[in-house]
This record gives C-alpha cells, structure tokens and sequence, in this order.
C-alpha cells in the first residue's frame, strides 16, 4: 500500500513539476517581443544575443519567477487552511488575509515611511496578514464554522479595505493615489531581481511552517478532538498556520499587490487526484498553483487590450465565479452546516 | 503491554468548564480486562470525563495515571500510544478511502502517508475485527452509520493502545450493529487491555459491562458491578425514570415505564 500511494504521488508531482516548468519558459517567451523556445534556453544559459539576454534574464525572468512562488505558496496557504479547517471552500482571500497585507503596505507607503523596494513593506504586509489571520481565530473561537469565519473574514476584508481607501483618500496628490491603486490590483509587470529576493526569505518561512502540519491535516479527517487524541497540539498547529500564510501572503503582497482566488482554486484542482488526502495535498496544490499563476500571467500578455490587464484582475475575473460554481455544488451540505 | 499492567486509574478528578463544575471528584479505574460502563443521565459529565482521561481538556483537581505512570508527565504522543479515543458521532471530514482512515490510527506510531509493514498489519488486523475489510477502498463518507462507526471504531483498534475510551459508540446504530461494536470492544478489553465506554442503553450497559459507573450532577452516584448500580431506587433518583429491573439468566434488564413528574 506504501510504495503505491508513494509511485502515484510521485508521477502527480513530477507531472505537475514538468507542466510548471513548460509554463515557465513560455512565460520567459512571450510579450511584445516573442522569444522562441531555443533562444530563450539559449539566454538562461548565455548562450543568445545581448537583447535576448536582456529581455529574458532581466525582464521576464524575475517576472516568471515571482509568479511561481507567489503561485505556489498562495496554493499551499490554501491547502494549508483547508486542511486546518477541514473545508474545501476555506482560502487566504476568503479571510482578508490579502486585503490585511495590502493595508499593511499601503499604510506605510503613505506614509512616506518607505519606497516599494525596501524590505520594511514585505515587514508591514506580513504584519497586516498576521494581524488578520489572528485576529479572524480569535473573533470566530476555535470551534467556529465555516459561516462564522466568513463573516467574520469580510468584516476584517471591510476594515482594512476601508483602511487603504483612507490611504489613498488622503494620499498627497492624484499621482501617488493612482500608483497605489494599480499596485493594489495586482501585477508581476516590470519587477526585478529585487523583489524576488525581498519576497524569498518571508515565503520560504511560510512554505516551512505551512508543510509542518500535514500529518496533523491528516489527522484533522477525524475532526477536532480525534486529532487532538491522536497526539497532536492544535493551539501550535493552529498557529503554525496563521503565522505560515501571513509570511507567504504577505510576502506575495508585499512585492505584487494582492492576488486573489488562487489559493482556492489550486488545492481544489488536484484534490481529487490526491484522494482528497488533505497532507498528501501539499507539495501537488503548491504546483497547481504555480502553474495557475503563470498561465494567467502568460495570458495577461496575450489578451489583446490597450494597456495590459492586471494579472490580479484575471485571477478574480475567472476565481470569482469558480468559487460561485463550487458554492453551487456544495450548497445542500452548506445549508446543513452548523451555525 | 507490561507497562500499562495496572490499566487506567483517575482519582478525584473536578473539571469547571466556563465557571461551572461539570465534574467534582470522580474516580474511574479500568483494570486490565475490564469492560467499564459510564451511564448517566445527559448532562452528567460522562463525556467531560472521557475528555479528561484522554488529556483533552484540563482539570481543575485530580490525576490520571495509565499503566502506573502519572499521565501528566506523558507526552501527547505517548498518552496518544497508549489511549485510543473513540469520539462521539463518528464524523469524517474528507472522503478519504476507508483504508486511509483506518491507517490515521497509525498516526502517533509516527507514520505519515506511507504505511510501514508492521501499521499494514495493525491496519489489516483492524478492519478484518470490524469487517469494514470489504469496502476498505470506497470513500469513507459515502458509507451509512453503521459502515462509518466501525470504521470509527477500526481506525481506534489501528492505534494498537491498550486502554479505549468510547464516547456512545453504539448511538445512531440498529441493534444488530450496537452488538457488533460493543462485541468487538469486549474482545478488545478482555484479549488486550482495557474499555471505557459512555453508554445510553442501560440493559446493554449491564450485559456488556463488568462495571458501570454512574454518574449524576458530576458526581459518582454508584459505582460497581450491573446488578448492584441498576436499582429501581438509583434509576428513579439520577434519570428521573420509573423503571422496572429484571434479573434473567444472570443478565440484568431495565425496561423504563414512565416519567416521574
């Protein structure tokens, strides 16, 4: 039965790796200037023309790597709370974890505190991301259901939103409201090497603290009291997760404004293929992710519009309804649920 | 299984949950080979105490010991090795395969995904016990009440822990499976280690158990063997039942009349 389950999961991973990396290196190929798959090879290794080189290593490359690791860690934030939950409809935005972090930045970008390419705005998101995710536990108690929590996660989505149109109600002139505004839609356009490497540090914390609990997320099938029995401490857990997501949402934030419904639609793609194995989730929802970042980050680019969509506008554009279509499929079971 | 020789052994245990003495001083023992009955009318504290013994909440006062050390100094692996809790209501959260679920037993062993031979075993050891062997690959949760409380039950036996405490493991069940549970936790107490089970039928209580303990208003009521706790006296006082007791073949039957106003 071991070797099994490991060969299965092994193929799901490799599949889901090899289809991360294909996405990549499109990514790495197209825009204004289309690259063929040989040149962009050729400009990873050095081996292509200067402005090959440019537009691939310097460009893109940040470009398409943020979208793997915000894609990524946002797919195990989702499968994270999901496990911890025990509910497929659980995800960072859902909780205004996102629109936390966004104030978070926001405030202190206003506040002339920071430029956006220092590590204190990473710093101030994750804090905001903390603050949320805590401050959701506790309003909601540890036993609270889904509605509960998602009531008490558009309150917290409402407060800081109000938070951030403050910021940009009282920004100092038309120009830093308008920067702030797009930044918030969310975007992987024109970043560097620079936001990668503010970013990594905080979302390679949240991959840890996030991967800890799969056993307990196992556990966690049996609910609440069993997995307790079962030797584990769910006040850690639990806060293992809060502090998991906030580093890996806020870091994502922090350097690409804020990327909804990914964390909610990635877990959910390849669950079926995991036999709904809440810890063996992990590691496939984090590559279901990645992918989905950058196929809509590719496709931002290929959409014919005057000025490039926002890759933050697409994820929700097509999230949105995903998540009415899943509410849709499990509405008797929601109308049962415990209040 | 030497170490927990001398079984389970709760002294003085109180519990306020919420500022609310739920339980004050209640002792439980389970000796090895002992099937213990908790029965009590709702409200009594019989889950608390459960709770309690498995370390799931804290308690104000009291001590348990398992096998003859304080379980306090144990780690929640250790004391998960050496309890099994069986929790009310037998609820899965995800359609994991029956034999996934039953491997989660397998958990405070230090077994993640990936079973080792000897947790195939005890899984394999646990199904064929409950017969849930037969569907071990369908999704738990498309399974009826019946199916899903001896899975309950088999991913408790899994765990391979000497002592089992079962919060109503025969509630919701159709006579002929709260026989199979209760049948296989009998064997489980008397081949291996110890049962403690909160139990609603009294009649089942005293066919199954060799003690029972009574619980009222948080406190012990009575204590000891069937025939001894079950009196019509005691039945009137703590559930507010007139009943009728009957001593048949050694067995002990409790048939409720009425109300008493």
């Amino acid at each position: 039965m071991a070797a099994r389950a490991d060969r299965r999961d092994g193929r799901l991973i490799v599949g889901l790796a090899l289809l991360v990396g294909i996405l990549f290196l499109v990514s790495l190929g197209v825009g204004p200037v289309w690259l063929a798959p040989p040149t962009v090879a050729g400009a990873l290794v050095g081996q292509a023309n200067e402005a090959a080189r440019i537009i691939v290593i310097d460009i893109r490359l940040p470009r398409a790597l943020l979208a793997v690791m915000i894609g990524g860690t946002l797919g195990l934030s989702g499968a994270a709370l999901q496990g911890l939950l025990r509910n497929p409809l659980a995800a960072p935005s859902l909780f205004g974890a996102p629109s936390a972090a966004a104030f978070g930045a926001v405030a202190v970008i206003s506040l002339g505190l920071v430029d956006v390419l220092s590590v204190a705005l990473p710093v101030a998101a994750i804090a905001g991301a903390l603050i949320s995710v805590a401050l959701l536990l506790l309003v909601a108690g540890p036993r609270a259901s889904l509605l509960v929590l998602i009531l008490a996660g558009l309150a917290i989505s409402s407060l800081a939103g109000a938070g951030t149109a403050l910021a940009l109600n009282l920004a100092p002139n038309p120009f830093a409201a308008l920067e702030i505004a797009f930044w918030l839609l969310g975007s992987l356009e024109d970043r560097s090497m620079r936001h990668v490497a503010i970013a990594l540090p905080f979302m390679a914390v949240g991959v840890v603290l996030l991967m800890w609990d799969r056993r307990a997320f196992r556990a966690l099938t049996l609910g609440e009291e069993a997995a307790q029995s079962l030797g584990f401490d769910l006040g850690l857990i639990r806060l293992r997760v809060v502090a998991g997501v906030a580093a890996a949402v806020g870091a994502g934030v922090a350097v690409a404004g804020s990327i909804g419904f990914v964390g909610l639609v990635a877990p959910h793609l390849v669950r079926p293929l995991v036999r709904h194995d809440p810890g063996r989730l992990m590691v496939p929802a984090a590559l279901s992710g990645a992918a989905l970042l950058l196929a809509a980050d590719i496709a931002v680019r290929l959409i014919p519009s005057t000025s490039e969509i926002k890759v933050g506008v697409l994820t929700a554009l097509i999230g949105a309804p995903f998540f009415i279509a899943l509410i849709l499929h499990r509405r008797s079971e929601l109308a049962g649920a415990p209040v | 299984m030497t170490e927990t020789a001398q079984g389970l052994s709760a002294k003085g245990i109180s519990v306020s949950l919420a500022g609310r003495m739920v339980l004050s001083d209640v002792d439980l023992d389970a000796l090895p080979g002992e099937f213990i009955a908790v029965i009590g009318p709702n409200g009594a504290g019989k889950t608390t105490l459960l709770k309690a013994v498995a370390g799931l909440l804290d308690v104000t006062a009291g001590s348990v010991a398992i096998g003859g050390t304080d379980a306090a100094k144990l780690s929640q692996r250790e004391r998960a090795v050496q309890i099994g809790y069986l929790p009310q209501g037998h609820l899965f959260y995800w359609p994991l395969p029956v034999a996934e679920v039953v491997g989660l037993g397998r958990l405070p062993r230090g077994s993640g995904a990936d079973l080792s031979e000897e947790d195939r075993l005890a899984v394999e050891r646990a199904m064929a016990a409950t017969g849930v062997a037969e569907f071990a690959e369908r999704p738990v949760t498309t399974l009826s009440g019946g199916e899903r409380a001896r899975v309950a039950l088999a991913r408790v036996l899994a765990t391979e822990a000497d002592l089992i405490l079962a919060d109503e493991p025969t509630a919701s069940l159709d006579p002929r499976y709260q026989l199979v549970v209760l049948d296989i936790l009998k064997h489980h107490a008397t081949a291996a280690g110890a049962v403690v089970a909160v139990l609603h039928d009294l009649g089942l209580a005293a066919r199954y158990a060799h003690r029972l303990v009574l619980l009222d208003g948080g406190r012990v009521a009575a204590t000891g063997p069937p025939a001894a706790v079950l009196t019509e006296e005691r039945i009137a006082a703590t559930f507010g039942v007139r009943a009728e007791v009957l001593h048949r073949d050694g067995a002990t039957v409790v048939i409720p009349r009425s109300v008493i106003p």
